[in-house]
């Protein structure tokens, strides 16, 4: 360090040190208000003016810096810089530009502003604008005056009455420099204590660091120089002039100090060094021309701006953020005014709204945007929420409104209007609002699938179910109250768990038969018995589907409950009833059975005794006893005829297996059957060759023999015949038994197949009224049908169909 | 006719007294000189047979005549215990029955019954048959207890 505090005591506050002053000339008051309160607070004398004029009058109070509004009632911000350039070339001027106002603000800087401020302030800017452009004034103000030194003490004037009050030791150093400018040899020790003291007393309170540069080499740098870069001045002069700067910004900095000195570059210039120890550091610079030791040289003024660099930095990729964040964002957003008029609009947004940016901006949004309600209904402004925003402050989301876009359609949209405060007032707000036409349009979608869903579940005669492990459940809808009694809520609450309304003895059953499920892919149906809130059984069908988890554990089941109480007891009935036939089946054998057996046996005893009766008094009845006694045997045996014919016609029947069977064979053995009757008869039985057909061959062959005999049994004159055929009929054989016998009236065809049907006295022709009756039986059996063709003294032809071999529709009447 | 001397012993179980006597009268018609005794059911036959209550002192039969419907304990019941039971299942068992079904037929042969025979619808069918036993049971086989 040099020795400043040793040699030189403090002595005098030199004419820069003073409170800056910062000018504001704005016509909003608020703003004047709220700038000044800010600055004040930073220690700076604030003055205020509201139009151009007054302001530039009150330029006479010399402020440090001026703060300008863009639009003032007189002028314009402009036009005022550019007088109160006049006034003072070196006067800092800031324009106030409003939103958006890039363009101006570039306008200005042209124009020479120092920098601007864009409405909405934020704080911090403020105070760091104020602040940059106060040390550039403070700079220029000390160039001026130490050039202003240097050069009254060139042309020979007294420097006592230009630095007046200045102590000795100070008028020493001063006359130092001025010997060394003008080339005279200065020791070095001598130089250090000018350095110190000239650091010290002139510049106090601010960092800068002072240097004379001559023929691109350091010549003498002050000890704020040397803290400034760490290298002491022995070190340093000699040097390079720019081996401290950043060895990017070399050239230019080169060029920027070549512009400089010609007078073009008027604007101190920034730029980065490097020190001694490594340190990277932001220099704003500026360069006068002197003359050092008779020839040209450079003074120079260093100080160091890093900290507000790095701010300006942060700021920077702050903004950049912010930009690229509101230039790539989906949502679109804007902001307003206090008058609701748009002030940005990002592309998002722009896009959203079918508008291009410029043609929203400055417009008023509720108008462009949000003049009417979905319904095409005016959105009154003290409806609308974004509008409520602009006058509370609190924050506003809506999800679900329409905004108007260019072409006159409306977007649906949600949105958040969120206050922009600036010094705890409200100065307009953002909205970020996203199309949710997808959205929406899922939404409906999903609302129909979730109707249908709902109509499905409804109308399905079952109930839908979501169940747990643990036998908890859940319903999709209150048919569960018709299943159970109990409603969906009673299960909900989990007070109540399916399996308390399982019956116990049907739920080990339901369990074994779930984790069976649980084995395969998790699909079962299940029966069980549950009882209902009135205590009644109901049985269920439940058809379920386990849900797994990621990690393959169950996570839900999915299914439904079907009341099959009316199957089961449909089921029950069809039991019964089958178990009813069975035993009214076996009843009627036991009948037959007993008849066969009960029946006769008195019968047997009738004619018995009258044989024996006869047998022993056969010459006591005479004649007519005789003939009493053959009648009352002829009826006796007439009934065990009857009662064997109706024994056989009831056995007809029962499930008979049908099989293939070849009805050549069940002729042959019917004929064989027939053998006497034909014998005795003297008739002519023919036969085709006969097809295999589906049947049961013991059946089939008393039918044939049924036909066959009672053809035989109605026939006439010298030669009867009879001729048995059959034709294919589909899928039937259709069989013929003709005969040329007596025949029959076209009114009894039907007659002759009911049981006990006769057409004819016992004395005519005998039997008992079955045989047909008995045929019929058989061939409906076998799902055919039989009918008869005849016409008295015609002969008679009998048809009946048969199933063909392989087919068969089986009757299973009984 | 070497066995004339000894009358026939015959156990009859029949429920009907009509048919005992119409069966007893073609016995007489056919000349077979029996020792008829007559049951009326089941469970009487078989305490006949066994000689138990009141038929202590019946000797065993040479010959039964069996019906098959019967009170208490049918036919086929008592044809099974006797062709079941060592000392019995010697005595010849002639089923002489109303029933012409297939099942009783072969139902009753397949328990060893010795002949089966449907009742004939009159006397005279009835003599026949009693003949007919009488030439093949009585003099053309011999039987055991004889």
């Amino acid at each position: 360090m040099s020795g400043k505090m040793r040699n030189s005591p403090r002595v005098v506050t030199p004419p820069v040190i003073k409170p800056s002053s910062v000018m504001i000339i704005d016509d909003d008051r608020e703003i004047c208000e709220i700038v000044a309160r800010l600055l004040r607070k930073e220690g700076l004398q604030v003055q205020m003016a509201h139009d151009g004029n007054t302001g530039l009058d009150m330029l006479r109070l010399n402020p440090d810096v001026l703060l300008v509004d863009f639009k003032l009632p007189d002028m314009d911000g402009l036009e005022v810089l550019k007088k109160a350039k006049e006034m003072d070339r070196d006067l800092p001027v800031v324009l106030i530009t409003a939103f958006g106002g890039i363009q101006g603000a570039v306008e200005a800087i042209k124009t020479g502003a120092h920098d601007y401020l864009a409405k909405p302030f934020d704080p911090h800017e403020v105070v760091r604008v104020v602040g940059r452009a106060l040390t550039e004034r403070e700079l220029k103000k000390k160039i001026k005056y130490l050039s202003s030194q240097v050069q009254s003490n060139h042309q020979g004037k007294r420097k006592s009455e230009n630095l007046a009050g200045l102590q000795p030791p100070q008028k020493n150093r001063l006359s130092l420099l001025e010997d060394s400018i003008q080339g005279q040899v200065v020791e070095p020790s001598a130089w250090a204590q000018f350095t110190a003291g000239f650091s010290i007393d002139l510049f106090s309170g601010l960092p800068a660091a002072l240097f004379i540069a001559q023929d691109g080499k350091f010549q003498v740098v002050d000890s704020a120089f040397e803290s400034l870069t760490s290298y002491e001045q022995s070190e340093i002069c000699g040097k390079g002039s720019l081996i401290l700067v950043h060895p990017e910004e070399r050239e230019q900095v080169r060029s920027d100090a070549v512009e400089m000195l010609k007078g073009n570059l008027r604007h101190p210039f920034e730029f980065r060094i490097i020190t001694k120890s490594g340190e990277t550091k932001w220099i704003v610079e500026t360069v006068t021309p002197i003359q050092y030791q008779n020839r040209p040289a450079i003074l120079g003024l260093l100080m160091d701006i890093t900290a507000r660099k790095q701010a300006d930095e942060a700021l920077a990729r702050s903004s950049k953020r912010n930009q690229l964040i509101l230039e790539a964002a989906g949502e679109g957003i804007f902001g307003l005014d206090m008058d609701g008029i748009v002030t940005f609009v990002n592309p998002a947004a722009a896009n959203i709204l079918g508008y291009e940016p410029e043609e929203i901006i400055g417009q008023n949004s509720h108008e462009v945007m949000h003049h009417s309600k979905p319904d095409g209904q005016p959105y009154p402004r003290k409806e609308c929420p974004i509008c409520a925003c602009l006058n509370d402050g609190d924050i506003r989301k809506v999800a679900d409104e329409i905004f108007w876009r260019k072409d006159g359609t409306g977007v649906p949209i949600e949105y958040v209007s969120t206050p922009k405060m600036e010094i705890g007032k409200i100065v307009g707000a953002v909205i970020i609002f996203k199309d949710i036409t997808e959205r929406k349009q899922a939404e409906a979608i999903l609302r129909e699938s979730e109707r249908n869903y709902r109509l499905l579940v409804n109308n399905i005669p079952a109930v839908v179910f979501k169940g747990y492990l643990d036998w908890s459940i859940s319903f999709y809808d209150n048919k569960i109250e018709e299943l159970t009694g109990y409603n969906k809520e009673e299960f909900a609450s989990h007070r109540m768990k399916w399996s308390d309304v399982i019956l116990p003895e049907d739920l080990i059953r339901a369990k074994t038969i779930f984790k069976e499920a649980l084995k395969s892919d998790g699909a079962y149906i299940r029966e069980y018995r549950i009882r209902n809130k009135k205590g009644e059984i109901v049985w269920i069908q439940a058809r379920g589907q386990a849900v797994y988890n990621k990690d393959g554990e169950v996570e839900y089941i999915s299914g439904v409950f079907f009341d099959i109480t009316d199957n089961k007891r449909f089921e029950e009935e069809l039991v019964k009833q089958k178990e009813e036939l069975t035993r009214s089946n076996a009843d009627l054998e036991a009948f037959a059975y007993a008849a066969s057996h009960d029946l006769q046996e008195p019968l047997r005893n009738i004619s018995g005794y009258l044989q024996i009766l006869k047998r022993h008094h056969q010459e006591i009845l005479g004649t007519e006893g005789n003939d009493y006694i053959d009648r009352a045997i002829n009826g006796a045996t007439r009934m065990r005829t009857l009662i064997n014919d109706l024994l056989t016609y009831s056995r007809i029947g029962g499930r008979s297996n049908l099989k293939p069977t070849d009805c050549q064979a069940v002729c042959s053995e019917a004929l064989a059957n027939l053998a006497t009757t034909i014998a005795k008869s003297g008739v002519t039985v023919t036969c085709d060759p006969l097809p295999a057909v589906m049947g049961n061959p013991h059946q089939l062959v008393q039918l044939l023999q049924n036909v066959i005999g009672n053809a035989i049994k109605f026939r006439q004159g010298q030669s009867p015949k009879v001729h048995v055929s059959a034709v294919k009929n589909g899928d039937k054989w259709v069989f013929a038994v003709q005969d040329n016998g007596i025949g029959i009236e076209a009114e009894y065809t039907d007659r002759i197949f009911g049981l006990f049907q006769r057409l004819h006295t016992r004395t005519e022709y005998s039997g008992t009224g079955i045989g047909l009756a008995a045929a019929k039986r058989i061939v409906e059996l076998h799902g055919g049908s039989i009918w008869v063709k005849s016409a008295p003294n015609q002969g008679s032809t009998f048809y009946f169909s048969l199933p063909q071999e392989g087919g068969g529709q089986i009757d299973q009447r009984s | 006719m070497t066995n004339d001397l000894k009358p026939i012993r015959i156990l009859m179980v029949e429920d009907n007294y009509d048919d005992v006597e119409m069966i007893k009268e073609a016995f007489k018609e056919a000349m077979v000189y029996t020792d008829l005794s007559v049951v009326r059911d089941g469970v009487e036959a078989m305490a006949f047979l066994r000689q138990e209550g009141s038929y202590l002192q019946e000797p065993s039969p040479d010959f039964i005549l069996l019906d098959l419907n019967l009170p208490k304990k049918n036919g086929h019941e008592v044809l099974t215990e006797i062709k079941n039971d060592d000392e019995l299942r010697i005595i010849p068992v002639i089923i002489l029955t109303s029933s012409q079904a297939k099942k009783d037929v072969s139902k009753a042969y397949s328990q060893h019954v010795n002949c089966y025979i449907a009742k004939p619808v009159d006397f005279e069918g009835l003599i026949k048959v009693i003949q007919s036993l009488k030439d093949f049971w009585f003099n053309i086989a011999k039987l055991p207890g004889r």
